[in-house]
């Protein structure tokens, strides 16, 4: 085969050419910039999956495109610039000729890819232990830059074979990279092709979801490229003719024409039709779908649902069976994740027609229908498909999903919501793979059957709304802080970090110091407080605290930016429990917050626990460090110049100072109001402004003015300066 | 001389490769400006001296870089073979060695005129700040000693083999990010950033400009070896090969 002998030559000489060896040691560095670049997150932390999976590989695809994008130009420009295209043109077609060049480099930056996995197989595999999984970081490597690398030379001998001149080639290059570095793609999975994001990685959650997006943004962009440069061939030039007449030319190969169609259009199917994200809204609107829609007043009397996961596909099926008192008689509203299809719904065994809104509001997709006028009593409805994640939240984090190792539905992610008042008590039966332990709404479910394939069924009920199920290897540990039963639930592996960080103790002492020094709670039903261990979004309510491996910091390095260490986290996460749900909700103005309590009883406890010297070296100095610093940068001596700046420096720095006064600036006041008031009153004070909002009106806020009014002090007796 | 001089820096500046290298230095420099210096250095202003020399000191490896690979390229082999015809010309060594200090420090001061010209052209067009003249002195004494050690220690490496002086490029780049706050740091950019925070504040919160004598000195003594070195150099002649 022609093709097939002037590939191997162009192998041959690409692999003995010297800049293409240095562009593939240069892309076999390329990671090193991924481990360095990327700063820490906001908890002085990363995991370590993030740091050393997920960031040097990102960056990898990122430099490593641009690299061959640089050499494939360079080499495909060489025939020309050494002025013998046409001696070549006339004893090889320059289509094939040109097939076989981009073959070859193909060839070369994946040879380069694998070498390059697998030269930081060994440090990653040292650097993360026991958490290290070969199978899940091969895939990530390769899935993230084999294909990014591969589709940036498809695109540059794409675009060189339309303009057949090297600058014009750089230009429209340069402007396809540009497009994916932009602001505009910045959370846009799906238009950043040369930088590409995958969700946030978790240590102990281990979830494909990062690994199929990118798979599958990694295949709608290698369409677009295969589709353009199959176009590209048509317009190789031939006989020394132009553009357009090459075009006429080329398209009597009509099956190249169609494979270019086939490949575009593809991917733009598979673009517009992207299972993961929502297609809803790109900012939080504040639109909640219930503000519309009147409760209609007819009653189910039990609802009962049937859950199968698939946790290869990442998709669930769902069998709801209602039970109603009176059947509905107007046009019902069915809310669901719109991920999910409807496939079947009958009313005692009548189809019932439906139709689908596809308008995202709220999270959530509606679907209308009216019952037939007959008087039965159980509706069903089956819907499957991969829950969706929310648009408007543009995290990078994934709320839901259902993977071997871990299984999670937040609030909307499972069950629909119908517009009737809904039941006392569902129950619900999940089939998941064996070795998970369910928690339904925060509570472990006990009963279960074998299915004798590896996975179990499930059974749990609840009462008033369904709020989460998470399933993972974890485990329960009850913890007694006075007369509150508090569940700390995590992941198995996590247990060592517990004990390390005496996480336990740590929470009851907080516990009882909030009982003791600021008050009772409030508790919606049975005394009980659930810690639940999840990975991304954090949910809190007044009954729960969701929290992240994150919160507990294995570096205690310089670059702990909030200077958090040890338990600090989740002592403020068990306050916030008296300050956002608590009578100690504070106004939110500039220099006044419910953090500033939070910050000072973490303070308190910390001072009980450990003494005056450990709070003053790990508190009280770095708070002070903190608030000098403010007071020297120079935007806020002279703020003048703020107005100059673009605006998001603006909002960068407004943000950084926000984070200095409620963590910092304002736990020191509210020290220094301590120091003139006494300890003691000061004790009084807030259990008098505690039970004084709780006693009222939960919605009643403290403001600074009346926190000065209860010690009775002034703003200036206060100020730090 | 001079037109040897004029053609030699006209080879260099009008080639692709120098044009990539100063695309390289300024989106750098742009990044530096607009993550680092944006905010002020050491508590002082975004356009204070300190910082400026701060940005100078940090932008300062990539223009070393950029200088010693068009060193580099004087004693390629390519480069080595013409140099049978070059000496054939009535140009003493010296004057050829002379010529090519002339050419690089010429590309040089391009690179930090241009580099510079990001961080002034920002502050005048957004916070209205016209007054530059105060950089001008502390740009050289940040930039040219610097450069002169380098570049006659590339050359001299250059003599002994060409890919010493690729060594030097990455030894000079491990000393620019992972260099001494010291008065002796040869670039100076972490010297700049810690130096003002042990000097006493003015009545604007910021401490006046001031040299060190310490990092004077060191700048001076920079010079004197780059001078030694550039004499031995212009010493070591060429043998005349009989063909």
């Amino acid at each position: 085969m022609k093709l097939l002998s002037i590939y191997k030559l162009e192998l041959k000489r690409l692999m003995l050419s010297k800049p293409v060896w240095l562009v593939c040691i240069l892309c076999l560095f390329s990671p090193l910039s991924g481990y360095l670049y990327y700063k820490r997150t906001w908890t002085g932390d990363a995991m370590l999956t993030q740091l050393y999976i997920a960031y040097p590989v990102l960056t990898a695809a990122l430099v490593g495109s641009l690299l061959f994008g640089c050499i494939s130009i360079y080499d495909a420009g060489r025939i020309r610039s050494y002025k013998a295209d046409s001696i070549i043109a006339s004893f090889i077609s320059p289509v094939i000729y040109s097939t076989a060049r981009m073959l070859a480099m193909l060839t070369i930056s994946s040879m380069a890819a694998v070498i390059c996995s697998l030269l930081y197989l060994p440090f990653t595999a040292v650097r993360l232990g026991h958490i290290f999984n070969p199978g899940f970081y091969l895939a990530y490597f390769f899935i993230f830059t084999l294909p990014t690398w591969c589709m940036s030379v498809l695109f540059v001998n794409g675009i060189y074979n339309i303009t057949q001149r090297t600058d014009l080639s750089v230009i429209l290059y340069a402007l396809l990279c540009c497009m994916s570095l932009s602001k505009f793609a910045e959370n846009n999975y799906f238009m950043r092709w040369l930088n590409p994001i995958s969700g946030l990685l978790s240590d102990y959650f281990l979830s494909y979801w990062p690994l199929r997006i990118g798979l599958y943004t990694r295949i709608i962009w290698i369409c677009f490229s295969a589709g353009l440069w199959l176009f590209s061939l048509m317009c190789i030039r031939k006989y020394q003719k132009n553009l357009i007449a090459s075009i006429w030319k080329g398209i009597k190969k009509v099956y190249i024409l169609i494979l270019a169609a086939a490949f575009i259009v593809s991917g733009t199917c598979l673009w517009k039709h992207q299972p993961f994200i929502d297609h809803g809204p790109e900012d939080y609107d504040f639109k909640y779908l219930w503000d519309d829609y009147l409760y209609d007043v007819s009653y189910i009397d039990d609802s009962h649902f049937e859950v199968k996961t698939n946790p290869l596909h990442g998709t669930v099926s769902v069998r709801a069976e209602y039970q109603l008192a009176y059947p509905f008689r107007n046009e019902t509203l069915l809310a669901l994740n719109p991920g999910y299809k409807i496939t079947k719904m009958t009313y005692d065994g009548l189809n019932v027609d439906y139709r689908t809104d596809k308008k995202v509001v709220d999270d959530l997709c509606c679907t209308y229908f009216t019952l037939p006028y007959t008087q039965g009593t159980t509706l069903v409805i089956e819907y499957e498909g991969m829950p969706t994640t929310e648009n408007r939240f543009q995290y990078y984090t994934y709320a839901r999903c259902i993977d071997n190792n871990y299984i999670t539905f937040g609030e909307q992610g499972l069950l629909p919501e119908l517009n009737v008042s809904n039941c006392l008590a569902s129950t619900i039966d999940v089939t998941i793979p064996g070795k998970l332990s369910p928690y339904l709404n925060y509570k472990a479910m006990t009963d279960y059957t074998d299915n004798g394939d590896g996975t179990k069924t499930w059974t749990g009920k609840w009462e008033n709304d369904f709020v989460d199920f998470t399933a993972a290897d974890m485990v329960t540990d009850t913890l007694t802080a006075s007369d509150t039963d508090i569940n700390l639930i995590y992941q198995k592996d996590f247990e060592k970090t517990i004990k390390d960080y005496n996480v336990e103790q740590a929470i009851c002492e907080a516990y009882d110091y909030c009982l003791r020094h600021i008050g009772e709670l409030k508790y919606t039903d049975e005394k009980q407080l659930a810690f639940m261990q999840k990975s991304g979004v954090t949910y809190v309510s007044p009954d729960v605290i969701e929290w992240t491996e994150d919160y507990f910091p294995s570096y205690t390095s310089a670059t702990n930016q909030n200077n958090i260490h040890k338990n600090d986290y989740i002592i403020l996460s068990v306050v916030s429990k008296w300050t956002r749900y608590g009578g100690l909700r504070c106004k939110n103005e500039e220099l006044w917050s419910s953090i500033g309590f939070e910050y000072y009883s973490l303070y308190r406890i910390q001072k009980e626990k450990y003494g005056e010297l450990y709070v003053k070296k790990y508190y009280i100095d770095k708070w002070q460090e903190a608030v000098d610093s403010q007071s020297k940068k120079f935007y806020n001596r002279h703020p003048e110049y703020l107005k100059y700046l673009p605006e998001r420096y603006q909002q960068s720095i407004t943000a950084e100072n926000n984070e200095t006064n409620f963590c910092a600036r304002l736990p020191l006041m509210i020290i220094k109001a301590e120091k003139l008031v006494g300890s003691e009153k000061m004790d009084e004070i807030i259990r008098q402004m505690y039970s004084d909002c709780i006693s009222e009106d939960l919605l009643k806020q403290i403001s600074f003015k009346d926190f000065l009014d209860y010690c009775g002090l002034s703003k200036e007796a206060l100020s730090l300066d | 001389m001079i037109k040897a001089f004029w053609y030699e820096l006209r080879r260099f500046v009008f080639s692709w490769f120098f044009l990539i290298m100063l695309l390289a230095n300024l989106v750098y420099a742009w990044y530096t400006f607009t993550t680092d210096i944006i905010q002020g250095i050491a508590y002082t202003a975004p356009f204070s001296v300190w910082s400026f020399c701060t940005f100078a000191g940090k932008i300062l490896p990539f223009e070393i870089a950029a200088i010693l690979l068009i060193q580099a390229q004087y004693y390629s082999k390519q480069q080595k073979t013409a140099e049978k015809l070059i000496l054939a010309a009535p140009v003493t060594d010296t004057q050829i060695q002379f010529i090519r200090c002339a050419v690089l420090f010429a590309s040089f001061i391009i690179f930090v005129v241009l580099t510079s010209a990001v961080n002034i052209i920002f502050f005048m067009c957004c916070f209205h700040y016209y007054s530059f003249s105060d950089y001008f002195l502390p740009c050289i004494l940040v930039t040219v000693p610097c450069f002169v050690f380098i570049s006659s220690l590339g050359s001299l490496l250059g003599r002994i083999h060409q890919s010493l002086i690729y060594l030097l490029i990455i030894i000079s780049f491990a000393l620019g990010f992972a260099g001494s706050t010291g008065a002796y740091d040869l670039f100076g950019s972490r010297f700049f950033s810690s130096y003002p925070l042990t000097l006493p504040v003015n009545n604007d919160g910021e401490p006046d400009f001031t040299y060190n004598v310490i990092w004077l000195a060191a700048r001076g003594c920079y010079v004197i070896f780059g001078i030694i070195f550039m004499a031995v150099n212009i010493r070591w002649k060429n043998k005349p090969r009989l063909a």
